[in-house]
């Protein structure tokens, strides 16, 4: 990545990460800001 | 007053609002200002798609803090705008859009490329206008600059048909422009911020809930200053990123569905909430009937229609967030406040910050996406300006990627449109030149809009873009995998291209 940015090229990077993976913390939709899910 | 042709008068136009850059792509229905534009000094950057063209207006005005500029032909190179336009102005960003139309004497015949943009676009600008004479045209600039940059900033269109930019009149420049009814007045009423003064004063439990109004005001600084005054947490939408540095002490985090969960307890928990320059979106807010219950909220905001609209307030500043928090400051440090009580208060953010920190899960082979934004963020200069697409792309940056001044971090927050970090990042960086700009994206977004790619290298436009790469449209797919019984349809992106193999020219590369 740093040497990406320092080469100023225009520059693709491609990380796999897993498809299975989510975004916590999440307040599931329609409940209220407390109810804060961390994992799945 | 000067004989001109429409076109003519439409540049210097331009020019006398100082544009620099615009962004578009070409068609019938403007090639006389096309023409004109050969040989002048504004920067024509060549889109691969009008959408990309108007993201691209977009980024550099997010940027720049200017008016970003684009234009498109008549017909589909409209249409094609609009997703950008609307963009733009849920964001409350200053663009202003040109589209050629057919001439005056075919408009309403079906003729070729012709559509009616003014209907289509009237609910997604702030103000839009056909031109109907070229004499018309220094007029229509001038306010559709105007209109974009004052108040709340939004986006305006303006239609030029094809004779008003070929006829020629005698035209003038008028210095500045009135309109009746639309009198933006930045100035807050004394009386509204004694009595936010009075509320805060009061404040065991404060909270500082920051959007993009404040980024737009030029305001971190004065509201850094009354939260250290205040001792209060400062949570910030997706909008307000960078209003305050993220390693500062008092930063919670993003509040919302995906806020952090010191974030989302504290404004759940504070007594008095001062939000400023913020919608209180349903993604900020989640459930209304469980917002933030015990508090008295105070509303900062340039725009009265906002007050009331999604919470209720127990008061209001109307006016520009810089004047605003610079009167509320002065007022607090003149009463000489002690605010040692409030460590009981402070404790809490680091408590909730412990309590709802989602476990770190190893690598499994693939890295996890926060430790991907940590290591970009540590690879990249603190002033490094960052763009993300939508999706979990976009809050794993927001959640992860920390930012370190206003102006950095740059999300389709409103919208929410996938394709706009990698084309706003091109306009980032015609914006600032002198530094990195890197798009975080997923493979789904980055897909949208890669065509973009072809701009980058011929314009000299170097961005880098890192896509998380899982193979799905991850967001969704999370919403099926927790609330839909793991029924995954319409996600697997398994035969997207090689982004890798992706290069237009030599100047460009993979990694």
């Amino acid at each position: 990545m740093k040497d990406a940015v320092d080469a100023e090229v225009t520059t693709v990077i491609d990380v796999s990460i897993d498809p299975e993976e989510n975004v916590f913390p999440m307040v599931p939709p329609g409940k209220g800001l407390r109810n804060i899910l961390v994992e799945a | 007053m000067v004989e001109m042709s429409g076109a003519e008068a439409f540049v210097k136009a331009l020019e006398l609002e100082g544009v620099e850059t615009l962004f578009g792509v070409t068609g019938g229905a403007v090639l006389p200002i096309c023409d004109e534009l050969y040989g002048s000094d504004v920067r024509f950057v060549m889109a691969r798609h009008e959408q990309g063209a108007a993201h691209m207006a977009d980024g550099y005005a997010r940027a720049s803090g200017r008016v970003g500029v684009c234009m498109a032909t008549s017909g589909p190179g409209a249409t094609n705008l609009v997703t950008g336009i609307a963009t733009a102005n849920i964001d409350s960003v200053p663009l202003v859009a040109f589209t050629g139309q057919v001439p005056l004497s075919v408009v309403g015949t079906d003729a070729f490329q012709e559509v009616d943009i003014i209907g289509i676009s009237a609910s997604a600008t702030k103000y839009n206008m056909q031109v109907r004479r070229p004499s018309e045209i220094p007029y229509a600039v001038k306010s559709a600059f105007h209109i974009a940059s004052t108040g709340r900033h939004g986006a305006v269109l303006v239609d030029l048909p094809k004779d008003t930019q070929i006829d020629s009149e005698e035209v003038e420049f008028p210095e500045k422009v009135n309109f009746r009814g639309y009198n933006p007045n930045p100035f807050p009423d004394p009386r509204e911020m004694d009595w936010a003064v009075t509320l805060l004063s009061k404040a065991r439990r404060p909270v500082i809930m920051a959007g993009g109004g404040v980024v737009a005001a030029d305001a971190s600084g004065e509201l850094v200053r009354l939260a250290e005054l205040l001792m209060a947490p400062v949570t910030t939408t997706l909008m307000g990123k960078g209003v305050i540095p993220s390693d500062h002490p008092l930063f919670a985090g993003l509040c919302g569905m995906h806020g952090t969960g010191e974030a989302n307890m504290l404004v759940s928990e504070s007594d008095v909430l001062l939000v400023v320059g913020a919608r209180m979106s349903d993604r900020t807010t989640a459930r209304l009937e469980e917002f933030s219950p015990g508090s008295k909220v105070i509303h900062v905001d340039i725009d009265k229609s906002e007050i009331d609209k999604n919470v209720e307030t127990v008061t209001r500043v109307v006016g520009d967030a810089k004047l605003a928090l610079g009167g509320i400051f002065d007022r607090m440090s003149a009463m000489r406040l002690d605010r040692q009580t409030n460590g009981v208060w402070l404790k809490k953010l680091q408590e909730f910050r412990r309590q709802y920190a989602p476990p770190e899960l190893p690598g499994n082979p693939h890295m996890r996406a926060p430790e991907v934004m940590r290591a970009l963020r540590r690879a990249l200069p603190r002033d490094a300006l960052a763009t993300t697409e939508v999706g979990q792309n976009q809050m794993w940056a927001a959640l992860y990627f920390d930012a370190y001044a206003p102006r950095t971090f740059f999300s389709s927050g409103g919208l929410g449109t996938m394709g706009w970090g990698f084309p706003a990042a091109i306009g980032a960086k015609a914006a600032r030149p002198d530094l990195p700009v890197v798009d975080i994206a997923g493979d789904g977004s980055f897909c949208m809009t890669e065509n973009n790619l072809a701009t980058c290298v011929e314009e000299e436009l170097p961005v880098v873009v890192v896509v998380l790469n899982n193979r799905v449209l991850g967001m969704v797919a999370q919403w099926q995998r927790l609330f839909y019984g793991r029924r995954h349809i319409a996600v697997d992106l398994g035969n997207s291209p090689d982004f890798v193999g992706l290069r237009p020219s030599k100047t460009s590369r993979g990694q």
